[in-house]
């Protein structure tokens, strides 16, 4: 009898202590799950932000592109005048006709400036002056 | 802590990385000219241009006579690989650069009057339309001032500065000579 007393006491003594650890653990319990809730919430920002970013970076991909586009049209060398090719009667070969010059295109080249000055000397006025 | 920040510095990384891959393929214009725009010729070297015509409400401030000269021909040089051009004599009507058949020609010299020693600064502006192939106008504004103490009060204008604004219409002359009286420097 006496025995089955101890038995009891050290059964009753082992549940106490049992919900003793389970009452130390639900603090730490709620810690996480705050912890989870709040770090959710974090990464549902930061993936907010990620996509605002991503349609942000496409808009500005654009832009650039425009840009380039028009930074090359702007910087692209105006047509020069092409050449007007001067006729010249060919010497007459048997069998072959002469061909007529086709007008050459001249490439468009980074173009300096050409300023003079001008005759030494001119007349005051009339076709000497100029 | 630590999860947090990892997850954090995934999160950052995560659009570099999308930057990285981006598509590179995007074709840009390749910066043609205006396509719409008909571009005439000029003839490559020295030519002569005959004066056809002068527009109506020109002023001829320094006495120029530049309403006597329609008809007459002056040179030109085209010079294709620079395009640019020098009209008149040396350039006497300025040089620059033709494009988009316009150009604007500038001269700016310290001509001294023939047989004289008279010295003065003249500058011109003349903006350049080509019209057709080896046809164009060409208006012009002309400044002489700046005579020298051993110019005639003759050849001085009033005030000592003037100026004279003008469009000649000109054309290539058939005459494929620089010989004058048609077009060299001597009449």
């Amino acid at each position: 009898m006496h025995s089955l007393r101890n038995i009891l006491g050290f059964v009753a003594l082992a549940s106490l202590t049992t919900l003793a650890a389970c009452d130390q653990s639900k603090p730490a319990l709620d810690k996480a799950t705050a912890d989870l809730t709040a770090m959710t919430a974090e990464r549902d920002g930061l993936k907010a932000q990620l996509t605002a970013s991503n349609s942000q970076l496409a808009g500005l991909k654009a832009q650039v592109a425009d840009l380039q586009a028009k930074l090359a049209a702007a910087t692209a060398p105006a047509p020069a005048p092409a050449v007007v090719e001067e006729k010249k009667p060919e010497p007459a070969k048997k069998g072959k006709k002469s061909a007529k010059p086709e007008a050459k295109a001249e490439p468009a080249a980074p173009l300096p400036a050409a300023a003079t000055a001008g005759p030494a000397t001119e007349a005051k006025s009339g076709r000497k002056h100029f | 802590m630590t999860r947090k920040l990892i997850f954090a510095f995934a999160l950052m990384a995560a659009p570099a990385l999308v930057g990285c891959g981006s598509n590179t393929t995007e074709s840009l214009d390749s910066g043609t000219s205006d396509a719409g725009i008909t571009l005439f010729g000029l003839s490559a070297g020295d030519n002569c241009y005959t004066i056809t015509d002068i527009a109506p409400g020109f002023s001829d401030g320094c006495m120029l006579g530049v309403n006597t000269l329609v008809g007459q021909s002056l040179p030109m040089n085209y010079t294709s690989a620079s395009a640019t051009v020098q009209l008149g004599t040396d350039g006497s009507l300025g040089g620059g650069v033709i494009a988009n058949n316009q150009g604007q020609l500038v001269r700016d010299g310290y001509p001294t009057l023939s047989g004289t020693t008279c010295a003065f600064h003249q500058t011109d502006t003349s903006l350049m339309q080509l019209t057709a192939n080896n046809m164009f106008t060409v208006t012009v504004t002309e400044t002489e001032s700046s005579f020298g103490t051993t110019c005639a009060a003759a050849d001085v204008p009033v005030g000592g500065t003037c100026t004279s604004t003008w469009t000649w219409t000109m054309s290539k002359s058939p005459v494929a000579t620089l010989v004058p009286p048609l077009c060299g420097s001597t009449p």
